[in-house]
């Protein structure tokens, strides 16, 4: 059974209990009785998988009990009912969830080496883009996944030390500011959900990850592509190959679990990086950053 | 750092390494638990003292081990150059440690 099969009505019935989404390798109990919750994630979950029980996590969307449930509710995100961030404006219900569930992966999911990276795959191999906020990672990472790019993830690369290679874990882009607009020019095909305004990034709208990244959900990624992206508005395209070295270092100085992995963790990255090629790359406008990562996958 | 003090790399780093025949190499201490970007100039320096352990090396037979694996006609001015930045940042790092004869 996928999301899509279940009408309105059962899917809240499904979140006041606990409805089990699968999202990639993972499986998360999600309960609430947000109504914003369950348009979104009747919306960008459509095609998602929905088990029956054993779930990695066990989350809960739920106003606090205080007086803010009457004015200007605010929804607050429970881990193994426990409360794990500061409450939001109840608009903000489906953003926080997504926050939430990436909380949730770089803090539990320790079996893979998870890099704070967007990944797409072309020609067989993984593009992996590992950059701080505000580089426009997510932006070239929702255009590549429509401009022929499998999308695996636009936060998340989550590298399994037995294979060496990237597992998806294919869920909402998430789009800041200017960017959403950007993207709804570039993809007038792309399914939004409607902004949020006032969040702690800004204007924040989440986009649907396109029809392939969800069909093959279960195929991982062999190396590829490191790139170190780089947004500078105007910015002549500059695409630079660096060292190994480099390109090993952005991965380690970008995983969040690097520590907890230790030799194997570095010896996996190792191979990993042996099979990549490494650049950085400025750019000043969708188009041009499009244009550079097709030109790395046709020449391989 | 005169050139007669010692040093020696610290005990116990359980160091591994990745080079890829470039100028940079990425280094790796299980008890540091951190890596590092190195030259592959420093990445030498650091195999030279790994090498040698637990013995130390001056600064003198360093020089002189480092200038067969140079570029012929390196001058030894600059190796010694290299050693003293390089050594003193080892040590800041937790890699390397001075080692004073006190007798």
């Amino acid at each position: 059974m996928i999301v899509a099969d279940l009408s309105p009505g059962d899917l809240q019935a499904r979140l006041r209990t606990g409805l089990y989404l699968r999202t990639g390798p993972f499986v998360s109990c999600i309960t609430s009785s947000e109504p914003l919750l369950a348009e979104g994630i009747a919306l960008h979950y459509a095609e998602h998988a929905v088990e029956t029980e054993f779930a990695d996590f066990h989350v809960r969307i739920a106003r606090p009990r205080n007086l803010r449930r009457w004015y200007r509710p605010q929804v607050r995100f429970y881990f193994d009912d426990a409360p794990s961030f500061h409450p939001l404006p109840a608009d903000q219900a489906f953003p926080m969830l997504e926050w939430g569930l990436n909380w949730c992966v770089t803090n539990q999911a320790h079996r893979y080496l998870i890099i704070h990276a967007a990944v797409l795959q072309r020609q067989g191999k993984s593009l992996i883009l590992p950059a701080p906020p505000g580089s426009g990672k997510s932006t070239l990472c929702a255009g590549l996944a429509h401009s022929g790019w499998r999308l695996l993830s636009d936060e998340l690369a989550l590298i399994d030390p037995d294979t060496g290679r990237v597992v998806p874990v294919p869920r909402p882009v998430s789009l800041k500011n200017r960017s959403i607009e950007i993207l709804k020019a570039f993809a007038p095909q792309a399914v939004f959900n409607p902004t949020v305004s006032d969040t702690i990034k800004g204007d924040v709208a989440h986009m649907r990850a396109p029809p392939d990244a969800l069909l093959r959900a279960e195929e991982s990624a062999a190396p590829g592509w490191i790139v170190m992206p780089h947004f500078e508005a105007g910015a002549a395209p500059q695409l630079v190959e660096i060292t190994r070295a480099r390109g090993m270092m952005a991965l380690i100085e970008n995983a969040f679990n690097f520590d907890l992995h230790g030799r194997r963790g570095f010896d996996t990255l190792g191979d990993f990086v042996d099979q990549c090629r490494c650049y950085r790359y400025s750019y000043g406008s969708l188009a041009d950053a499009i244009d550079g990562c097709n030109r790395l996958a046709d020449a391989a | 750092m005169s050139l007669a003090e010692a040093w020696r790399i610290s005990s116990n780093l359980e160091l591994a390494c990745r080079d890829w025949d470039e100028d940079e190499v990425v280094v790796f201490s299980q008890r540091l638990g951190h890596s590092l970007l190195l030259s592959a100039a420093s990445a030498r320096v650091l195999d030279l003292l790994a090498t040698a352990a637990p013995q130390t090396l001056t600064q003198a037979e360093l020089v002189e081990r480092l200038l067969p694996l140079c570029a012929e006609g390196t001058p030894t001015g600059d190796i010694q150059s290299l050693l003293d930045v390089t050594l003193p940042e080892f040590y800041r790092i937790g890699l390397a440690e001075p080692w004073i004869n006190s007798n």
